[in-house]
């Protein structure tokens, strides 16, 4: 039982910290290489790793969707999808999309002359199911080594632990002010079942083995 | 602008109720304080009338007006994301 809670609980709490890691915004700094378009099949469970743009119809199983890529200082290559998400979840209210392709047409430079830029995004990229991070906004950075502290995140975690903590302290004296005596009454209720069905019991044995004997 | 609509409507249903909530949580934990006061200070005469008055004043309180801010705090936020990731 004690290892069914367990799973059960951590199962729950890493869906959610994976929840809280695809929707937060995160900065790359990165080498923008080149842009280009692809259309995109958008037919099956893997549509929830895609926007839903607002000008289309909701039907539309296939549409163009604008790709930057880019390289990270160590080498690594990025590739981010450039889509709306309008009035969508996630509620980063991005509507100009072809204006941060712009933006990132302009910022394309090569390895012998980089320009750094700092890329904010959410998002995963996973190879085997073809999701990219959505770019949110494009800024120049002061170098390859440029650390961009994430104050959102910090303030927006600070804020959500403290509300849970919150909850959490309430939901414990709750439970021990008004559930727990309740629970022990019960207890106490069954020992009492139990410990007069257990004498019956012994009557009746000693009246069978009087038979027997 | 179906999806604008859909969470205009979402937002308004969600901090409505929050407010509702917010705001009768508030106005009963006053209750509760002026009736603490009443037997603190062991008042005599019209115990309700004493709690209705301290209720009015309430009502024209900044306190609760500054419940309001249920509804200003979550759509400014959302005007500043709107502006910090389209207009900068």
């Amino acid at each position: 039982m004690a290892y069914f809670k367990w799973g059960f609980l951590i199962a729950i709490w890493s869906a959610f910290a994976g929840f809280l890691h695809y929707t937060l915004p995160q900065y790359d700094v990165v080498r923008i290489v080149s842009t280009y378009e692809e259309r995109q099949e958008l037919d099956n469970w893997k549509r929830i790793f895609w926007s839903t743009p607002d000008s289309q119809s909701q039907a539309a199983v296939t549409r163009d969707v604008q790709f930057i890529q880019s390289f990270r200082p160590n080498g690594d290559a990025v590739v981010y999808r450039n889509e709306d998400t309008g009035w969508h979840w996630p509620p980063y209210f991005k509507f100009d999309t072809a204006n941060l392709y712009t933006e990132a047409n302009d910022a394309v430079s090569t390895k012998d002359d980089p320009e750094w830029v700092v890329v904010l995004h959410y998002g995963w990229r996973s190879v085997f199911l073809s999701t990219f991070p959505n770019a949110i906004s494009i800024s120049p950075a002061t170098g390859p080594d440029d650390k961009p502290i994430n104050w959102f995140n910090i303030i927006f975690l600070t804020l959500l632990s403290a509300l849970f903590w919150a909850i959490y302290v309430r939901w414990r004296r709750f439970r021990r002010n008004r559930i727990d005596p309740v629970l022990e009454d019960v207890e106490d209720g069954f020992y009492a079942a139990g410990d007069a069905i257990s004498e019956q019991r012994g009557r009746l044995r000693r009246w069978f083995s009087r038979r027997k004997g | 602008m179906f999806a604008f609509f859909r969470l205009a409507l979402v937002l308004l249903l969600g901090l409505t109720l929050l407010y509702a909530l917010v705001s009768f949580y508030s106005r009963e934990r006053r209750r509760a304080k002026l009736k603490r006061r009443w037997s603190e200070k062991g008042l005599t005469g019209d115990r309700r009338a004493f709690i209705q008055r301290g209720l009015k004043q309430y009502d024209h309180s900044l306190r609760r007006r500054s419940i309001l801010l249920v509804y200003i705090l979550p759509l400014s936020a959302i005007a500043l994301v709107i502006y910090m990731v389209n207009f900068r």
